[in-house]
């Protein structure tokens, strides 16, 4: 199976994509925290993010110093082609699961 | 606005080092910030801490550190970045001449010693190598555990040595030595005392000592023995020395069966002859009695598995040592073990242990650390001069880790060429130093290829060391502060841990100068000292005893011999020969000095009685003269006897007493007055003792030369005045105030250098300051004032503190030891020797200040 994505990175994945120009460290954190209602540390986050960035699946470029943050420079984190293919491969993967379910999944 | 935790923010920039985490530094800071909105200033400290230590281990980090591990630039040419460190080395070292010069100098002087310590080392690792399979000998050593003490001992007990033979199939070679054989062969003066060993020919099999003459069953003969190459040529000279006979004192008649060819000397094993081992000592197995028998094996078994069987057997005399309320265990020791080794009782030959050598070594590094001190003072005080550069490197993009690499390559540099010189000093105190060595001739101190890697890697090791000072100093300076040239603080001062070497340096250089005068004073008392005898004017001739009676007539028949008189040993010099006096049932004993006299001899040394008048008759007992301190021992030892005059030796001998001796030194100062006897004797007295009054010195030794050479026409007439041969009994003196003398002028060279060295910079550093005071009024003197006072009040602090700490190591331990009836360290010494060190420090800093306050004011203000 190519592109294998595990359920966290393809969270992280989801919510960079979600964020657009506005992808950093903290925003991604606050973002899934909110979201998926899970605390996780930015350690946890960041090793994902290399991890990501190993594949190939994003990259990353500096900001511009802030003054809130001590006038550090943000990374920001963009999705690539690849990326997008391994979202659409995992979401096909899924819906035809879905779709070929003998059980009724449905909660209603 | 809050500030995140600092501690934690600076642990974590520690963490990662160079890795590129500004980011994540940013998004924890963001993080603390809506926390401390959210839910207070403590969580969000807790939080941000926590974030910290997690991230620090996180996956992120590892891969961050490595990315910037790989992108260093240094890395793809770092034989480049090596040529260049070199190269800027060699030009530091020729630009700043006066402080090579002092350095290396240091250097050099303070690793001679070290040197010598580290060759020691080397050779004593390399003895008994040279036997046949050296890795497999073993001998066995006993550990008697008894209520207070653990002694060791390298002897086993005989019964055990005897069991092993047979009982233990792991063991291929077996041989058992007895050192207590020491025949004494008869000659004039002193009679020549031989050591030896009794063993079997399997001495020959196991160790490799190859015979040339002669075979190795001799070892199973009684009455015969196998001499060394050397004993050989000293009894015969020339003459062949197979089937001669010795005449010995003690062990009869030998015959020369064998000689050994001439051996390596780094051996252990130290003896003239080997013979068999009589039945006598055969037949004596004993578990309680084991000094002098000595149990060599080979095996190719562990020494684990070894001990346990020994141990095993050894548990059949387990009972006899339960007896005396110990415990004995024992333990297999290889060969190659014994030099350098733990300092064992009972030792066979010769051993240099661990612990003397270690208190070598300290005191190499004793000497090598001032010297080192020097090197990191004056590189950091050239921090001026060296400024610059630093700061240009670091704006060029230098990281502090090759700053570090620049200074560790130069004073590695410095080290290797201060080795280079140091060698030559090598050279020159080696023979002085094997001269005041015991054992010495089994050492030669020759270089090797070995030898020579070894001090390369010491002067590199050295050189680490050193520079890593000077090189975390000015890696760490910001290149700012470098290019404004305000490393440090302005270099006025001399920083406090500076100054704390340097008070140490004082120190160490007070403490052996003191040292020094402590040894020239005791050396003097000693020579002065009254020891009770008669010293001067008298003449000592070694004669063969048993002709005394002859060598009288013929001495006193020339008009210049006033007085002669005959004794076994020489007044003031050491006695060997001792006599034990038995309690009446014999159950109890008391050793002493024993020395064989004739009529005059009282009377011509003017020893002093306290009973008696000194003469002895011949009697149908024998009549003696003791000293006062056995006369106590004799009366404990014979409490209700009647007769407390009588008294008697091991074979039954009665002797009466007629004459107490006042206690007096008759043998060196450093031994304490031991009980004494002095009995009548014709066989016994070695030498003559001739009271001389002339004009003219040569003519009368040769009118008694003369005289000699009638009874004697083929031996040599030697005679040497009594207070020489006083004189040389205290040799150890001159070779330890040699050896003390050289350490302290090392020491005081050393620090002298590194007081000059730095006394240059900080007036170098003061040119302007004193040319405005000088402009503004001041006189030399206060000038003089304020460039020295930091120097002197240092040495104040060390005289403080080394002096009492000086006084008390040479008073307790040192003069306690070496010379017994001195009245210890006196004032006048320290005082001297105090004064010494300081004057030749106050004349570095006198030189130095009065050049710079002899400059024209207008030059050193001229350019600003």
């Amino acid at each position: 199976m190519k592109g294998y994505l595990g359920e966290f990175e393809e969270l992280v994945l989801l919510t960079i994509a979600h964020l657009g120009e506005e992808a950093y460290g903290v925003a991604i954190l606050e973002n899934i925290a909110s979201r998926a209602n899970r605390t996780l540390s930015l350690g946890a986050l960041h090793s994902t993010l290399t991890r990501l960035e190993e594949k190939g699946l994003i990259t990353s470029y500096l900001g511009e110093p802030t003054a809130t943050r001590g006038g550090r420079r943000k990374r920001y984190f963009e999705l690539q082609q690849k990326a997008i293919i391994s979202l659409n491969d995992m979401k096909s993967l899924r819906d035809e699961l879905w779709s070929v379910s003998k059980i009724n999944l449905s909660l209603k | 606005m809050n500030k995140p935790p600092q501690l934690a923010e600076k642990i974590f920039t520690a963490l990662c080092g160079q890795a590129a985490v500004e980011d994540l530094l940013g998004d924890l800071e963001e993080l603390y910030q809506i926390n401390a909105v959210e839910h207070g200033k403590g969580y969000a400290k807790c939080f941000y801490w926590l974030q910290m230590i997690r991230l620090s281990f996180s996956y992120a980090i590892t891969k961050r550190k490595k990315q910037h591990k790989n992108s260093q630039p240094q890395n793809n040419n770092s034989i480049a970045m090596l040529k260049s460190y070199f190269k800027i080395s060699f030009r530091n070292i020729i630009k700043q001449k006066s402080f090579t010069f002092l350095s290396v100098f240091g250097l050099a002087l303070g690793m001679s010693i070290a040197l010598l310590a580290l060759t020691m080392m080397v050779e004593l690792k390399q003895f008994d190598k040279f036997h046949e399979d050296s890795s497999k000998i073993y001998r066995v050593t006993t550990e008697v555990t008894g209520l207070e003490s653990t002694s060791r001992f390298a002897s086993i007990p005989s019964a055990l040595a005897y069991l092993c033979d047979d009982a233990l199939p792991s063991i291929t070679n077996k041989v058992h030595i007895n050192d207590k054989f020491f025949p004494t062969v008869k000659t004039t003066g002193d009679p020549f005392r031989l050591s030896g060993y009794l063993t079997g020919p399997a001495f020959l099999d196991m160790f490799s000592f190859p015979l040339i003459e002669g075979n190795k069953s001799a070892l199973n003969m009684p009455g015969k023995v196998i001499i060394t190459s050397e004993l050989a040529e000293k009894l015969f000279g020339q003459k062949p020395a197979m089937n001669q006979i010795l005449k010995t004192e003690n062990w009869g008649n030998l015959e020369v069966a064998g000689v050994l060819a001439p051996f390596p000397k780094n051996t252990h094993f130290t003896f003239d002859l080997l013979a068999a081992i009589p039945s006598s000592i055969s037949n004596n197995k004993k578990w309680d009695d084991f000094h002098g028998n000595f149990y060599y094996f080979k095996s190719d078994k562990s020494i684990a598995s070894l001990e346990k069987e020994i141990n095993a057997l050894g548990n059949t005399g387990a009972s006899f040592f339960e007896a005396q309320n110990t415990e004995a265990n024992y333990r297999i020791q290889s060969i190659l073990d014994i030099n350098p080794g733990p300092d064992l009782d009972d030792e066979v030959g010769l051993v240099f242990d661990k612990a003397g050598l270690l208190l070598f070594f300290g005191t190499a590094l004793l000497i090598l650390l001032p010297a080192c001190i020097n090197y990191v003072n004056m590189a950091i005080a050239s921090a001026l001069k060296r400024s610059k550069e630093i700061g240009i490197r670091k704006v060029m993009g230098g990281q502090s880790e090759q700053i570090i690499h620049q200074f560790l390559v130069e004073t590695i540099l410095i080290c290797l060429i201060a080795l280079g010189i140091s060698t030559i000093f090598f050279s020159l105190i080696r023979d002085e130093f094997l001269s005041s060595l015991v054992g010495a001739s089994s050492l030669t101190f020759a270089l090797n290829f070995k030898l020579v890697f070894i001090f390369i890697l010491f002067a590199i090791g050295t050189g680490l060391l050193t520079g890593l000072v000077p090189a975390f100093f000015y890696a760490r300076t910001s290149p700012i502060a470098a290019l404004r040239n305000t490393i440090g603080t302005n270099k006025v001062s001399i920083s406090g841990i500076r100054k704390g070497l340097m008070v140490f340096q004082f120190m160490v250089s007070l403490i052996f100068m003191i040292g020094i005068g402590v040894l020239v004073r005791q050396y003097q008392h000693t020579l002065t000292y009254n020891l009770g005898f008669h010293k001067e004017n008298i003449l000592v001739v070694p004669i063969e005893s048993s002709q005394a009676d002859l060598l009288r007539n013929i001495f006193l028949s020339d008009p210049e011999v006033n007085d002669i008189s005959f004794s076994s040993s020489i007044p003031g010099t050491p006695l060997s020969r001792s006599v034990y006096f038995y309690s009446q049932n014999k159950l109890d004993s008391t050793r002493a000095r024993e020395v064989f006299i004739d009529h005059q001899f009282i009377d011509h040394m003017e020893i002093e009685m306290v009973w008696g008048d000194g003469t002895i008759l011949t009697n149908q007992i024998e009549q003696i003269l003791v000293n006062q301190s056995l006369m106590t021992k004799l009366s404990i030892l014979n409490p209700s006897k009647k007769d407390s005059l009588l008294s008697q030796f091991q074979n039954d001998q009665k002797v009466q007493i007629v004459g107490v001796i006042k206690d007096y030194n008759h043998e060196p100062l450093n031994e304490s007055i031991e009980p004494m006897v002095m009995r009548l004797s014709n066989s016994g007295l070695n030498y003559a003792l001739l009271s001389i009054t002339s004009q003219n010195l040569p003519k009368t030794l040769s009118s008694l030369e003369s005289g000699w050479e009638q009874l004697y026409p083929n031996q040599p007439f030697k005679a040497t005045f009594l207070d020489t041969e006083i004189e040389s009994a205290y040799e150890y003196f001159m070779i330890g105030l040699k050896i003390f003398g050289f350490l302290a002028l090392l020491v005081v060279t050393i620090s002298s250098l590194g007081l000059l060295g730095m006394v240059i910079y900080s007036t170098e550093n003061r040119t302007k300051e004193v040319a405005i005071r000088k402009v503004l009024g001041a006189d030399g003197l206060s000038l003089l004032k304020s460039l020295s006072s930091m120097f002197f009040k240092m040495w104040v602090i060390a005289l403080i503190i080394a002096v009492p700490a000086a006084y008390l190591f040479y008073d307790s331990v040192f003069v306690s030891i070496y010379n017994k009836f001195s009245g210890g360290v006196g004032f006048l010494e320290i005082l001297i020797s105090s004064m010494l060190t300081v004057g030749i420090g106050a004349l570095a800093i006198l030189w130095q200040t009065q050049k710079i306050m002899r400059t024209n004011p207008v030059h050193n203000l001229r350019n600003e």
